[in-house]
């Protein structure tokens, strides 16, 4: 057992090189990028909702206290990729994008019966833009274009503890680090020079999630789990590197390059989410979220754009027909769901929101019913067209593993 | 368990190899950059006259003579020095000397006023044919030889420089029955034996003959269009007929030659330069800068402040640089070739670093454009200055380099431009800066 841990670590420090998550956005120009919103096993179909959510054999990250509903002595893996077909508008122009990602890879284990933990990696936010600028040079009728090109994102590490502390309420606990550089390449093209220069932004920070999830039987259905998350403000910090080059015709010169510029703190706001969780009968759950974001308080505006609260508002529906195994389609779970996110960005007194419908499938694809495949598919818009700006509507699919292994236990399942 | 380590793995090498995402370009309003490109001209941009000592005129292919009145730079007087060998010394023994003369081929350079009559004089070298200065190896503007004080042969013209092909200025019979019977009698039968009893010519212009004409030599011995001495003598043949025959003494190579070009500063603006490293600002030359090839006047513009641009709060560097000057119309002739300026870098002390090039190694001259205006005549010179400002900016030292500006016929030729710099004007001197601040 011991050398299989040691090779998942290993394969862990492949994956941080090339973490990415979610789509190409030219929203993604701002901040630290856009964050992820790629959820676990099949909460991606449900409307992203999961903070009352608990499940014995997949990861919810969502609500750290959830991590105690796993089954004693198992072992759960996940990993999760996505693909995106998206269509971006301007009253201008569209283009389409075709992306693909991997977004999340976790585990998680018991300690002791009352003691879950799991840890991971997600890519937190990601930058993916590039845009052409054609303007007049200051003082002259002269045109010069620039070409900026925005990549990297944070990713982040987290180290997540559930307690139960009665068989009705649990609480949990996520540590995580958040690092990762933020790069903007320029292109600056004048007659017959080009001036290239790529500003290398890299933050590092640490945060801290809680949770509580409450269950009561027979409030409504057959039981329902209230659940609550909180996300402490958190600041990383930031160092700039910079380095350029000049070319004339042919001929290259290189910019004197620096390093660890300091940039200022980015702060990361408070971010508080309640949730209800209900089994209406022994086939069918739903979930409802309600979550804000802070944003206003952290981040300073400035002309062109300004930080505003952003609230998620998300139903979700999951449905298992039965758990007779005569027949393979009434073990899979069938889920959908809505989401409707605020964003925390105004641009031109726009806020740029996202409006989603998500259907998706729980595929049971081992002997013991426990690991699925998950299949999520959801269908957005973000952003408008008004005020010169860029409407994005997407389809994404993702897959996510959930695989479920009992780790303390002598083989006997498989 | 087994199988599910292999699923991971198997994904997670998926994931390795997929790393290119695609990338958003629809076009942004809403972005805000912290670089800037500003074009500035407003660099301050000092011009100046200085001379260069000397300028070596052997080597080159013009014969220049004539004078020119010039109140703003001084009275210009072009005198030529000729060395003429042959390359046959063998004159038949029945030849009866006729008559010698000096053959100067226009080549349709001229300077000044064309309808003035010219009178020209020849006068015999009495020194050896080469430089005072045992060090030197050319003749420069300022090169003397001595010659006789009576003159072997003058003529009085007018000049057709684009017209006629040449003109011949008769030369005593002395000189010609001298060289007739020394080599007749081979007592002459090499160019050493030559040089012993004839030595070269200098020719002269009358002092107020207000142009300065160029006539072409060629250093091979037979073309149409050399200057040569003429020597024409007869033979008789068997019917006591007349036959003509000549023999050419012409010049051997570039280096026996030389125009000897002075202009008398005394009582203009510039008469204060005296050396190479005295420099004259335009403002004290009525706002303008002078060239002038021949003479060695040269323009030298300087950007003092250039270094201010690394003191701006963002950082920055120069995409583009070009100096645009504007010549004093009435300053030139229309027949002069003015077109193209030479451009060197020079130091504090006008001592000459490199020529101006560009990023690749090639030279950078200056380009007079004429842009057609129906009102006014506008032309201005351009000069691509990018790699020199850029270099300058960069450098970690304070060169205090400066451009100077002279003619590309610096040598062979009596061309004059001014250029304006009055910097309460438009017309100043404007360096044109395509600068990126990031």
């Amino acid at each position: 057992m011991k050398y299989q841990s040691i090779l998942f670590l290993s394969l862990f420090t492949v994956i941080i090189i090339n973490a990415q998550s979610d789509y190409s956005s030219p929203y993604s120009l701002y901040g630290l990028g856009k964050e992820n919103i790629n959820y676990f096993g099949g909460l991606s179909a449900m409307g992203n909702t999961g903070i009352g959510y608990k499940t014995t054999n997949t990861i919810n990250k969502i609500n750290p206290a959830s991590l105690t509903s796993i089954f004693n002595n198992s072992f759960l893996y996940e990993v999760g990729f996505s693909s995106t077909y998206s269509l971006k508008n301007t009253t201008k122009t569209n283009q389409k994008n075709y992306d693909f990602n991997f977004t999340h890879i976790a585990m998680a284990f018991s300690i002791k019966d009352y003691w879950k933990t799991s840890f991971g990696l997600v890519p937190y936010t990601k930058v993916n833009y590039e845009i052409d600028l054609i303007k007049p040079i200051e003082g002259s009728t002269s045109l010069y274009t620039t070409n900026i090109i925005g990549s990297g994102g944070i990713n982040e590490v987290f180290w997540t503890h559930g307690l139960k502390l009665t068989p009705n309420f649990s609480v949990g606990l996520e540590f995580t680090a958040l690092f990762g550089s933020l790069d903007q390449e320029q292109l600056i093209s004048f007659g017959s020079s080009s001036t290239y220069l790529k500003e290398s932004n890299h933050y590092f920070g640490f945060g801290l999630n809680a949770g509580i999830q409450y269950t009561a039987k027979k409030f409504f259905g057959t039981e329902t789990t209230f659940g609550g998350t909180l996300s402490l403000p958190s600041s990383l910090k930031g160092s700039q590197n910079f380095e350029g080059s000049k070319t004339y015709y042919t001929y290259e010169t290189s910019l004197e390059a620096e390093e660890d510029i300091s940039l200022e703190d980015f702060n990361l706001p408070l971010k508080a989410g309640i949730g209800i969780s209900s089994k209406i009968s022994k086939n069918l759950l739903i979930n409802l979220d309600y979550t804000k974001n802070y944003w206003a308080n952290t981040y300073t505006s400035n002309e062109i754009y300004k930080y505003s609260n952003q609230s998620f508002y998300a139903a979700g529906v999951e449905y298992t027909p039965s758990q007779n195994n005569s027949n393979y389609w009434n073990t899979v779970k069938y889920r959908g769901g809505v989401n409707y996110n605020s964003g925390y960005l105004t641009i031109s007194n726009k806020k740029i929101d996202t409006y989603s419908i998500s259907f998706g499938l729980g595929l049971p694809i081992a002997k013991n019913k426990q690991t699925f495949l998950n299949l999520n598919y959801s269908y957005g818009k973000e952003g408008t067209i008004e005020k010169q700006l860029i409407e994005d509507n997407f389809h994404k699919l993702s897959i996510n593993l959930s695989l479920f292994g009992n780790w303390f236990q002598k083989q006997k399942i498989f | 368990m087994r199988n599910n380590f292999i699923a991971i793995f198997v994904c997670l090498l998926i994931v390795s190899c997929n790393n290119d995402s695609e990338i958003y370009t629809v076009g942004e309003d809403f972005i805000d950059l912290n670089t800037n490109v500003v074009f500035i001209d407003t660099l301050t941009v000092n011009a100046s006259t200085v001379i260069s000592d000397s300028i070596v005129t052997s080597g080159t292919n013009r014969i220049l003579i004539g004078s020119l009145n010039d109140p703003e730079l001084g009275n210009l007087t072009s005198q030529s020095f000729l060395k003429l060998i042959t390359s046959n010394y063998d004159i038949d023994s029945d030849a009866v000397y006729d008559s010698i003369g000096l053959i100067l081929h226009y080549d349709k350079y001229y300077k000044g006023d064309t309808t003035k009559i010219q009178t020209y004089k020849v006068y015999e070298i009495i020194e050896e044919f080469e430089p005072k200065d045992d060090d030197q190896i050319s003749f420069y503007n300022t090169s003397t030889l001595n010659y006789s004080t009576t003159s072997l042969g003058e003529l009085s013209f007018t000049p057709f420089p684009n017209k006629k092909d040449s003109i011949y200025i008769p030369i005593t019979n002395n000189l010609g029955e001298k060289l007739f019977n020394n080599i007749k009698n081979d007592e002459v039968t090499t160019s050493y034996e030559l040089n012993q009893i004839f030595k070269g010519i200098t020719i002269v212009s009358n002092t107020n003959s207000e142009v300065v004409l160029g006539f072409n030599f060629n250093t091979s011995f037979t073309p149409e269009s050399n200057s040569v001495i003429r020597l024409y003598y007869t033979i008789k043949d068997d019917e006591f007929e007349e036959s003509n025959y000549y023999l050419d003494f012409s010049i051997e190579n570039t280096g026996y030659f030389f125009n000897k070009i002075t202009n008398n500063k005394s009582n203009t603006l510039l008469s204060t330069i005296s050396s190479m490293e005295d420099i004259l600002p335009s403002t004290v030359t009525n706002n303008k800068a002078y060239i002038q090839s021949g003479t060695g006047i040269n323009m030298r513009v300087e950007i003092p402040y250039l270094k201010t641009l690394n003191a701006l709060e963002n950082k920055g560097t120069s995409l583009m640089a070009n100096l645009k000057m504007f010549p004093v119309n009435n300053s030139y002739d229309i027949a002069s070739n003015i077109e193209t300026l030479n451009v060197y870098i020079v130091d504090h002390k006008n001592r000459f670093i490199s020529e101006l090039l560009d990023v690749n190694g090639s030279q950078v001259i200056a380009q007079l454009t004429t842009e057609d205006n129906e009102f006014e005549d506008n032309s201005y010179y351009t000069v691509n200055l990018s790699s020199f400002i850029n270099d300058e900016l960069v450098s970690t030292y304070n060169n205090n380099y400066a451009l100077l500006f002279q003619f590309p016929t610096n040598n062979n030729s009596v061309d004059k431009v001014a250029i304006y710099n009055d910097f309460t004007q438009e017309s100043k001197m404007k360096l044109e800066l395509i600068y990126l601040k990031y």
